[in-house]
């Protein structure tokens, strides 16, 4: 052991050092280190233990499970083992049996000694591993908790008290059921009752919730379903209070199998830690077995290694356990049904509010409810299928606010807000309502200070979300209660939260609509809503909302900054639906009152956008020269923007877009330049604008065939990540789009590497977009039939084939462009008659997505003019191949496409 | 202290220790008389409480001389020694158990798994206190007190005679150290 070389008086130093350092930033310890003095084990030595210090550590839980699991458990519950509860007499309450022993406690059945009435009931005593302080601190928390609950589907607290000598006890409503999933497999119940069952559940929890209470251990053996069908959640052993997580709250009184990774590494607990639980109970339901193989995680030394397993989709779960028995996974279930809905929305559903990351999770349980309704109800659900990955899929606004707040600091934020409500309630006028918002936001901020608060954090998003709760159950002034609506929508809407911002959108709308308040707030409202539907593509309702506001403010009867963003809501919504003409005629009355626009206040933001319109108008039209006169004046508009620092970049994307659209991708990679150098400067390297704005950069590169800049910019990308210590689908875009680059460069072994390395990666990250998987093998398949290694080539192909069946279907035109990709093999293989078959098939499917000069429909034509050359069939496929070379034989494209080309060449006989 | 190492390596110790149910006894009224030495209303039987656990190893020891503790951190110094040793004394022995029945059965259940891990923990976290007594006594006896025991900071403070923060400051030192020690 090399420790065991140190001597006694470096020792002495190391431990001196150790504890100086140990207060300051991990990296402040690394410049220390590299600059210290000191041999290099000991170095190495005092890193590993700066190191062990910021991590979780088994040291810290208690060592009662270990003690149980080795001496058993008489060892610990040393005051009573139940032969001495039973026949006792706790208050009124006699002990007739014992039921179960739960995290925290001992339950027995209990009847009235008096025999006052014969109900039976559970009484419940505290787990006795000596009874610490902190035991009985929690334990009457949590009696007090549950006094106060009153919930069909929460079992009741009917008494409790403590013993002479001093045993705490409490009596509950006696639940007669079987936990969930037992319930489900005996009934029989089909997919809709066991999401129903869920349902149940998320209520009672919902409840919880808006007692400011976490359960805490959300699993079957404490989601009890009585003869009725009726839900009952029992065992509150460890829930605490939003307003009151103990110091200590990582002790391990929870139940792995189905315990959220935030609750393992004895962090804050949230809301959306009981998200976890409720989506690993329905995991089990719809696949036979809980997210986690209990015997993996249940030592204390296995937390690190927890962390760094992630759990297994609900959909490939499924999977694994149908192909391991022929019976269906759980009675009742239709394999076929399950399987689809898990490959698809529910799976998503149940995926994404089982992510490692909280931030990924359903925020609340109102939102993983509304999905699953959605679900039910067939429609379409929003978690499903959004990916942030490429630049035609971003959103507006996704820029999160990485704030933490302290559990204690949230209600002295709402209290300080409630508080300058009622104040302002008694003013009641505008300048009031400005002072509220002030105080609210002011508040926000003071708590979010990273030195005052740095245990129990909260986000701002969950912050928000309890106030809005509180505002929305006061009921007092209206106008007030609209203002606050209005705020905590748009911070919502800052923060990325688009779904929770639009319901209170929604309430305010309803709220002004009911009260006939004053129509100018109304269309204020609308905009904000047209907004919202914006950022989410959904650009009919946008322009519904628009349309409302604009006309409760119309242009042409005086201009004002709802009446110019009504007009500007349209104008953009009526572009993005395709109808220049009709934007046309808005545009221009909006272009009459430029001057009156530039004179508004905030007028640079609004002449901004006005530019912009203009342009995308001139580029819908095809206007191009038009388009970048108009999106140059944006620009320069921009600039003098200070408090948006998001809008300038959103100028130069679109700026990009314009010259991506005429085909000049050697522009649009200088604009992407341009975006990556403003994202480094304001937000740093590897803050995910930055790391997003690369990975545009690398896809413009590809397309424009800079093979080799490509390749710099995702080996930039994947060494920032790994250097932040990021994981995530970037990196394994990365590694794809890096195979692909060096397979059109020619390096093929680096290809392999890289694709290989994606390939592991994708199933590791949530949420699972199959089609890359699909990308990946595709590649893959490439590479080795390039190589002829063909039985690999083979294997991918079959892989990327089935994948993306699977995620899409047959008929879908995705799957048509990888057989086109997969008969270069057939044809490599001989099997001729085969490709004949496919082609022209694809192409039919292929042709209603692309139009006829595209790249696609140009690489499916060179495919079948292969076809015809292996044939003998040497004019016609010249002729075709020319055609081809047409299309694909440019400056912007031969770099990208070179094998293509060059086979395209030779088919030509040029 | 060493009195107490050479009492738990003594032979009929040993062979008492192969009852299960000596050993849950043991560890258990050590854990009844440490904690309730410390909540206050069991004071008035400070001295009952103190000659149980002389009993209990006189139970187990028959032969062993009569021990007087001399002050209240020697009895927690032993006290905490004796929990850590029985639990690394059942690890080792079902460790050893085990390498003998896996020769015999190639499959491992779940039980048997988490045991295993269980086992492995305690042993490595022993190696490494080992470890650490070579380097700083004193740090050993804040772990065997915190984590054997389960006592808190202010509690560990009392029983050492110095301040909250001196204890803090070694049980955060005696953490990292162990990590360090258990990693390599």
């Amino acid at each position: 052991m090399k420790t065991r070389d140190i001597a006694a008086d470096i020792w002495t130093e190391i431990l001196s050092l150790f504890e100086d350092w140990s207060v300051l930033s991990p990296t402040e310890q690394q410049t220390k280190l590299s600059a210290a003095d000191l041999p290099h084990q000991a170095k190495e030595v005092l890193s590993n233990m700066l190191d062990a210090a910021n991590k979780p550590n088994f040291l810290d839980l208690t060592i009662e499970p270990l003690v149980e699991q080795l001496l058993g458990k008489e060892s610990v519950q040393i005051h009573h083992n139940p032969a001495n509860i039973i026949g006792r007499t706790f208050g009124v309450w006699k002990v007739t049996s014992e039921l179960a022993s739960g995290g925290m406690g001992q339950v027995f059945e209990a009847q009235r000694a008096d025999g006052q009435f014969e109900k039976k009931v559970a009484l419940k005593i505290i787990k006795s591993g000596g009874f610490s302080t902190l035991s009985k601190q929690r334990f009457s928390d949590e009696m007090r908790t549950l006094a106060q609950f009153e919930h069909p589907n929460i079992a009741r607290l009917i008494d409790g008290g403590s013993s002479d000598d001093d045993i705490a006890y409490f009596v509950m409503e006696l639940v007669h059921g079987k936990p969930i999933t037992v319930y489900a497999n005996q009934h029989q119940l089909n997919l809709q009752g066991r999401i129903e069952l869920v349902q149940q559940a998320i209520e009672a929890v919902e409840y919880a919730h808006q007692n400011l209470v976490i359960h805490g251990d959300i699993k079957p053996a404490n989601l009890l379903v009585n003869e009725t069908g009726q839900i009952k959640l029992v065992d509150f052993g460890i829930s605490r209070s939003l307003q009151n997580q103990p110091v200590s709250s990582h002790l391990p009184q929870y139940t792995p199998s189905y315990s959220a990774p935030e609750q393992s590494q004895g962090k804050p607990l949230s809301t959306a830690t009981d998200v976890f639980g409720l989506c690993a109970v329905l995991y089990e339901l719809c696949c036979g077995s809980p997210p986690r193989d209990q015997s993996t995680v249940t030592t204390q030394l296995d937390l690190e290694q927890q962390l760094d397993t992630p759990l297994l989709g609900v959909y490939q779960r499924f999977l694994n356990n149908l192909s391991k028995q022929s019976d269906p996974v759980c009675d009742g279930l239709k394999a076929e049904v399950v399987g689809k809905a898990l490959a698809k929305e529910l799976g998503s559903i149940i995926d994404k509010g089982l992510s490692r990351d909280v931030g990924q999770r359903y925020k609340n349980t109102t939102s993983l409810s509304r999905d699953l309704e959605l679900f039910l109800r067939g429609e379409v659900v929003p978690s499903y299928g959004t990916s942030l990955l490429y630049r035609w899929q971003k959103f507006w606004t996704k820029f999160k606010i990485p704030v933490l707040l302290s559990a204690g600091a949230v209600v002295g934020i709402i209290g300080v807000a409630l508080l300058a409500l009622h104040q302002a309630r008694l003013a009641s006028d505008q300048s009031a309502k400005a002072q509220w918002a002030n105080q609210f936001l002011l508040g926000i901020f003071a708590a979010a200070d990273p030195v005052k608060n740095q245990q129990e954090p909260i986000t701002v998003n969950e912050l928000t979300g309890l106030a809005a709760d509180k505002i929305l159950k006061d009921n007092s002034d209206i106008e007030l209660k609209i203002a606050a609506l209005e705020l905590l929508a748009q911070i919502q809407h800052r923060l990325g939260e688009i779904q929770s911002s639009e319901q209170l959108n929604a309430e305010q709308i309803k709220l002004l609509e009911q009260h006939k308040l004053s129509s100018e707030q109304l269309a204020s409202a609308h905009i904000d809503a047209g907004q919202l539907k914006l950022t989410q593509n959904d650009f009919e309702q946008s322009l519904r909302h628009f349309e409302t506001a604009m006309s409760m403010v119309p242009i042409n009867q005086g201009i004002n900054v709802s009446s110019v963003k009504a007009a500007m809501g349209v104008v953009d919504s009526l572009i993005r639906l395709d109808k220049p003409d009709e934007a046309e005629v808005v545009l221009a009355v909006l272009d009459d009152h430029e001057d009156d626009i530039a004179s508004l206040e905030n007028s640079s933001a609004l002449m901004t956008t006005l530019y912009v319109l203009k342009a995308q108008h001139a580029k819908a039209k095809f206007d191009y020269v038009q388009a970048e006169t108009n999106i140059f004046l944006a620009k320069s508009f921009a600039t003098n923007v200070t408090d948006n620092a998001m809008l300038f970049p959103e100028v130069l994307s679109i700026e990009a877009d314009i010259y991506f659209e005429q085909g000049e991708s050697l522009k649009a990679v200088n604009i992407d330049r341009q975006l990556v150098a403003y994202f480094k400067e304001k937000f740093g390297a590897s803050h995910p604008e930055t790391i997003d704005s690369l990975s545009n950069l690398a896809v413009s590169l590809l397309s424009s065939g800079q093979i080799s800049e490509t390749i710099a910019v995702n080996l930039e990308i994947i060494e920032t990540l790994n250097t932040a210590g990021i994981t995530d689908h970037q990196e394994a875009a990365s590694l794809l789009n890096l195979g692909i680059a060096y397979d059109i460069a020619g390096d093929y072994d680096a290809a392999i590497r890289n694709l290989k390395k994606a390939e592991a990666m994708w199933p590791e990250l949530k949420p699972r977009y199959l089609y890359y998987d699909a990308l990946t093998f595709v590649s893959l398949a490439r590479t080795y039939l390039t190589l002829k290694q063909f039985d690999l080539a083979a294997t991918y192909f079959d892989k990327s084939l089935a994948t993306i069946e699977t995620e899409y279907g047959r008929d879908n035109h995705r799957y048509a462009w990888f057989q086109i990709k997969y008969t270069s093999y057939l044809i490599a293989q001989g099997r001729f008659s085969e490709a004949e078959e496919i082609i022209p098939n694809a192409r039919e499917k292929i042709a209603v997505y692309y139009a006829e000069d595209s790249k696609r429909i140009n690489l499916v034509d060179l495919s079948w003019a292969k076809l015809l050359a292996v044939r003998g069939e040497q004019q016609a496929a010249s002729q075709l191949a020319a055609k081809v070379l047409a299309h694909l034989d440019l400056p912007h494209t031969r770099d990208r496409y070179r094998a293509e080309v060059k086979l395209a060449k030779e088919i030509a006989g040029r | 202290m060493g009195s107490l190492t050479s009492l738990l390596n003594n032979e009929s110790l040993q062979a008492a220790l192969e009852d299960k149910n000596l050993q849950a006894l043991l560890y258990q009224e050590l854990r009844i008389i440490a904690h309730a030495k410390l909540s206050g209303h069991s004071r008035s039987h400070e001295l009952d409480t103190t000659s149980l656990v002389h009993e209990a190893f006189i139970k187990l020891n028959q032969s062993s001389d009569d021990k007087q503790w001399s002050n209240r951190r020697h009895f927690y110094a032993t006290a905490a020694m004796a929990m850590r040793h029985i639990l690394v004394d059942v690890a080792r022995r079902r460790m050893a158990d085990k390498r003998l029945h896996q020769e015999s059965t190639d499959t491992v259940s779940k039980v048997q798994a988490q045991d295993v891990t269980d086992c492995n923990q305690v042993m490595a976290l022993n190696d490494a206190l080992e470890q650490l007594s070579q380097i700083d006594s004193d740090l050993v006896e804040v772990v065997n007190l915190r984590y054997f025991v389960g006592l808190n900071v202010a509690e560990t403070a009392a029983i050492l005679d110095v301040s909250k923060r001196t204890v803090d400051r070694a049980w955060n030192k005696a953490k990292a150290l162990l990590m360090t020690f258990m990693r390599e």
